[in-house]
């Protein structure tokens, strides 16, 4: 690259071009969460502030089903992806060296790399063929499944940058496998699980294409859900479910934000 | 020190895939109560030797015995001894008493009588006041003691230390030395001490073993490594020494004598058993000395001249490079008597001189 930022910079019309770009990012979103407390009916003409929305979205039974439906499964899928995530972790970068560990490791990550279509329909075959039919437990199984990469990356580049002398220091200090693993590995690497973890969550809570393949009726989840009422026409109840839903994500971010800062303390 | 064997390491190999041997048939023992330190270059083998003492390798062959035990089927935290390593390794999310408890907790005490336990050590080394402090809070001499007091709080057999001085500067080098050398004395502790420092290891061992490219090179009290060096190698790497290139011409009351390349024949102590054939002659710069060429009659054996080259002032000595007829080159360091600001130096460059060297400091050992 010859030409720097710094050059890109002095271009004219560089900060215009950069406004431009921000209000397309962001607009949408502002307006969103901004009409979520209108009044009124419409989406462009602003009337008066109210939680009126946010009271009939929380007061629509079928809204709280896929809610909940969308937690159950965040948070299970979450805890099953990141102890499976970590157990993978732990064999690559602390285990004997075995054959074809590179390829394992390129095995856990390459769903990155797959089309997220491809997947969806893939496991929507996959399921029907060997006859799983268990509503809400297929959802948990395909969330874990395509969240163990999101959560397996910030664990092993944890693990991997551990210094392995202070597990050894443990041994040598008369711990076993175990205690050293709960004393060092596991306080040590409590950081990057965090991290893992949260991004686990929120890939999970915001997933739409496979979830629509792959819930039935009783299991929707609040994008999927979100969708249907969209297709039906837009309300600003549609703005309240997806600013509380805006609100879920950020707050996640966030933590794993300050888990991540304080991991690289 | 005539204690008994308490580590007997025998025949010990170890091989990393993809490489030459890190260890080839390493034999040494090291006593009760002794400092023992390994000495070599970098990439010699030791910080390998000590993680097979640990445990934390496995040796490809060879046994190592504890007290008479072969302990290798042990795991690191089944045997009785412990390590101070080279970066410290101390742990990062436990305060230093914490971290000085933690081994006694592991062993079985209860977590208040490892604290109590840990706290009457840190008082002991002087580091009371930071036991709520973490280690990234101390500077390195201070968690530098945080790691010997980690590793003493369990009284083992035997302390293995890699290299514990490198990360600590000149002064502070010195300071940890001999407190590393009392603490071995008051607590009667096995230490076995790695460094590449030479110094280092004649300064604070009972018996040093030097090390090269996986071998145990020689094994000895210091004096006797650096008076009577058992190999090129050995007498290259500890201290300075002159070789000079000779001929054993013949044996004589005890004595070899061996033609030098400059013509001159001298009177050598046997050395390490060499009795024909070329030879190198080693001297250490301190035991030769020079003399002008008119007062030598008087001390007419073992006496090679040469020219000065080069005079470098060194504050306590003074060292002449001179330059033999064959071109072998000979360094001579006279310690400075006088001070007083008066100092001349005894010889000029390119003045012509004699050097005596007596038979008893001369080794002749394989080229
Ligand atoms: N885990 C390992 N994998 C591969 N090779 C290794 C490993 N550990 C050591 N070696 C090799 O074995 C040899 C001896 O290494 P070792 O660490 O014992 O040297 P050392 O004497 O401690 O050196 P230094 O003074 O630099 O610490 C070196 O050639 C090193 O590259
Ligand atoms: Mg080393």
């Amino acid at each position: 690259m010859v030409t720097g930022a710094g050059q890109a910079a002095k271009m004219p019309g560089f900060a215009a071009w950069t406004g431009v770009f921000y209000a397309f990012l962001y607009a949408p979103i502002v307006i969103l969460v901004v009409f979520s407390f209108n009044a009124g009916r419409s989406a462009t003409v602003w009337t008066e502030f109210s939680f009126a929305w946010y009271a009939r979205a929380f007061a629509n039974k079928s809204i709280q089903q896929a809610a909940a439906n969308s937690l159950i499964v965040a948070f299970s899928a979450t805890a099953a992806a990141t102890f499976l995530a970590l157990l993978a972790a732990l064999a690559l970068t602390r285990g004997r060296r075995f054959r074809g560990a590179g390829a394992c490791h390129l095995a856990i990550l390459a769903p990155l790399m797959i089309p997220e279509i491809v997947t969806a329909v893939a496991t929507l075959v996959f399921f029907s063929a060997i006859g799983l039919r268990l509503g809400l437990f297929n959802v948990f199984i395909a969330h874990t499944v395509f969240c163990i990469p999101f959560a397996f990356l910030p664990i092993w580049a944890r693990l991997q940058d551990m210094n392995e002398t202070l597990e050894c220091a443990a041994r040598d200090l008369y711990a076993d496998a175990w205690q050293t693993f709960r004393r060092v590995t596991l306080p040590l690497a409590a950081p990057g699980i965090a991290a893992g973890a949260m991004l686990a969550f929120i890939i999970s809570l915001d997933d739409f294409v496979i979830t629509l393949m792959v819930a039935d009726a009783g299991s929707t989840t609040l994008p999927v859900y979100i969708y249907g009422m969209v297709r039906m026409g837009t309300s600003p109840e549609i703005n309240a479910v997806s600013t509380v839903l805006l609100a879920a994500s950020a707050t996640v971010a966030v933590a794993s934000h300050f888990a991540a800062r304080r991991a690289r303390k | 020190m005539g204690g008994a064997a308490l580590i007997e390491i025998r025949g010990v190999r170890k091989s990393f895939a993809g490489q030459a041997r890190a260890l080839d048939g390493v034999s040494l023992t090291v006593r009760e109560n002794e400092f023992f330190t390994l000495l070599g270059p970098s990439g010699c083998g030791k910080t390998t030797l000590l993680r097979i003492v640990a445990g934390f390798e496995r040796p490809d062959s060879g046994e190592v015995l504890l007290a008479g035990k072969d302990i290798c089927p042990l795991p690191p935290n089944l045997r009785p001894v412990n390590t101070v390593f080279q970066n410290y390794a101390l742990f990062p999310h436990l305060t230093v008493l914490e971290n000085v408890a933690f081994g006694l907790e592991m062993r079985g005490a209860k977590r208040e009588d490892a604290k109590t336990q840990a706290r009457q050590m840190l008082e002991t080394t002087m580091l009371g006041e930071f036991g709520a402090r973490l280690p990234s809070q101390l500077s390195g001499g201070q968690q530098q003691r945080v790691a010997l007091a980690r590793a003493l709080a369990c009284k083992p057999r035997v302390l293995l230390l890699d290299e514990p001085l490198s990360a600590l500067d000149l002064k502070l080098r010195r300071t940890m030395r001999a407190e590393l050398k009392r603490v071995q004395r008051e607590t009667q502790i096995t230490f076995i001490f790695v460094t590449h420092d030479q110094e280092e290891a004649l300064a604070m061992s009972d018996r040093v073993a030097v090390m090269n490219e996986g071998r145990v090179r020689q094994i000895g009290e210091p004096a006797e490594i650096y008076d009577a060096p058992g190999d090129r190698f050995v007498a290259g790497f500890i201290g300075e020494t002159n070789f000079l290139p000779g001929e054993i011409t013949g044996c004589e009351n005890g004595f070899l004598r061996v033609l030098l390349g400059g013509g001159a024949t001298v009177a050598v102590a046997a050395g390490n058993g060499e009795k024909s054939g070329a030879v190198t002659v080693a001297i250490r710069p301190e035991r030769a000395a020079l003399h002008s060429p008119a007062d030598t009659a008087a001390n007419a054996e073992n006496i090679v001249t040469g020219e000065v080259r080069d005079i470098v002032y060194l504050g306590g000595t003074t060292r002449y490079d001179v330059v033999l007829p064959d071109g072998a080159a000979l360094s001579v360091s006279e310690s400075n008597e006088s001070g007083g600001g008066n100092y001349a130096a005894r010889f000029a460059r390119g003045e012509k001189v004699c050097a005596s060297l007596p038979r008893d400091s001369l080794r002749a050992l394989e080229r």
